[in-house]
């Protein structure tokens, strides 16, 4: 069991993140968070890296849906704090 | 002798260039005549341009008189830019995303041109497609560093893969600013796909196929210029839709009838609302990320045009202009200086 998985947005996902719901457009925060962030918290490595390099930036919307998105899907701030 | 020569030639030089010009105007208003017999002739103004009260509305009245020639199925309607002297960012974005919606609604308009007598002003039109759209060559061939340098893209979605290469073309933008650029962008597109088109714009003619931003980016002077656009409802009618409650809570003066229909001040709040500001999910921070950009590049400007309203944001401190005539949409325009270390490094300058 690997200790940690590593997430690069940049590489795994988009360049170019942007948006927030992914009925809008491509690489929406909300489609991020279903395609990595949620299967690697489901998954057995305990700990979770998110590399943000790699992308031409982010707006505000991409990451309040990506990572707020995570606590209104039921995370604990502190699960998450701690993963 | 030799000076009664030179001043009988520079006479007839000049009797012959008036000549010349003469022709030109007999020309030119024979065909006005013939175009206006046949169809719809509609005068383009000096200037696109946006500030100060005169040119402001005589460009709004100008992209209003072509919108209502397009949709009048009268053909065809022919856009004479022969007075145009000048075009400038913003005003050609607005200028553009109207001309690409009513098109959109009304595929099948006869479009032609009058051409202007600026050569600039041409290679800019050639440059944009726009002089395409209805078959037409000016003869200009776009050649100045200032006018090819103009860029514009357009999409009915929230896509970072159609906005984020736009600015990565240009070598003349150093790494930061094009990301805190892209941060500001990655705020107005969302914006205009998720909350310009909830409502009719109501500008009297159906809806278009699908609803769009445009997007430009273009450099000169050593300046930087990136603008998004979209022609929904403006801020100050989506503002206090989408922010309901939150809004007039923190707005409680936006309630009365006087402030609701200030439209500089209705974009102002909505520049002034953050996410911090509120508990609610799914909020985001307003207009924050598009200042932002100003707050955090010296030199920058932001100006945030929305129905009759503008908004100048500049080194922290705002300025409300209103206007008498609404631009039906939003623009938003980044200036920001260019400093020139990305370029000059990439040529070994």
């Amino acid at each position: 069991m690997s200790s940690k998985t590593v997430i690069n947005i940049g590489r795994a996902y988009t360049r170019f993140p942007l948006g927030r719901k992914k009925q809008h457009g491509k690489g929406s925060g909300e489609e991020f968070r279903e395609l990595f962030l949620l299967p690697a918290l489901q998954g057995e490595s305990p700990t979770v890296v998110i590399e943000l390099d790699d992308t031409l930036g982010y707006g505000s919307s991409f990451l309040e849906e990506a990572f707020g998105g995570l606590v209104r899907a039921g995370y604990k701030p502190d699960f998450l704090k701690s993963s | 002798m030799q000076l009664i020569r030179h001043v009988r030639y520079v006479e007839r030089k000049r009797e012959l260039k008036k000549r010349r010009s003469q022709k030109r105007l007999r020309k030119y208003r024979k065909l006005r005549t013939e175009l206006t017999r046949k169809g719809i002739l509609v005068s383009a103004p000096e200037q696109l341009f946006l500030h100060g009260e005169g040119p402001h509305d005589a460009l709004i009245g100008f992209i209003g008189r072509m919108r209502a020639a397009i949709s009048s199925g009268r053909s065809p309607v022919t856009l004479d830019f022969s007075a145009t002297v000048s075009l400038m960012p913003g005003g050609a974005l607005l200028f553009y995303a109207e001309l690409d919606r009513v098109l959109s609604i009304y595929p099948s308009t006869s479009l032609r041109f009058l051409r202007s007598r600026n050569d600039t002003v041409n290679q800019v039109l050639e440059h944009l497609g726009v002089y395409m759209r209805g078959g037409y060559s000016s003869g200009a061939t776009p050649s100045r560093e200032d006018v090819i340098s103009w860029r514009v893209v357009a999409s009915a979605s929230s896509d970072g893969e159609v906005a984020g290469p736009l600015i990565e073309t240009y070598e003349s933008l150093n790494a930061e600013d094009s990301k805190r650029l892209f941060r500001g962008v990655s705020e107005a597109i969302p914006n205009a796909v998720e909350h310009a088109y909830i409502d009719e714009r109501g500008d009297g003619i159906p809806p278009p196929p699908e609803n769009r931003w445009w997007m430009f980016c273009r450099e000169s002077d050593n300046r930087f210029y990136v603008g998004v656009c979209d022609l929904g409802i403006g801020i100050p009618r989506s503002l206090p839709k989408t922010f309901s409650e939150l809004f007039y809570s923190i707005f409680p003066a936006a309630v009365s009838p006087v402030v609701a229909k200030d439209d500089a001040a209705m974009i102002r709040a909505a520049m002034e609302i953050s996410r911090t500001r509120t508990k609610l999910h799914e909020r985001g921070k307003g207009l924050g990320d598009i200042r932002s950009v100003v707050d955090e590049i010296e030199g920058s400007e932001l100006y945030v045009f929305s129905n009759s309203g503008l908004v100048t944001y500049i080194s922290g401190s705002y300025r409300l202009t209103r206007f008498n005539q609404s631009i039906l949409g939003t623009l938003i325009v980044w200036i920001i200086p260019l400093k020139g270390s990305g370029h000059e490094l990439k040529n070994g300058h």
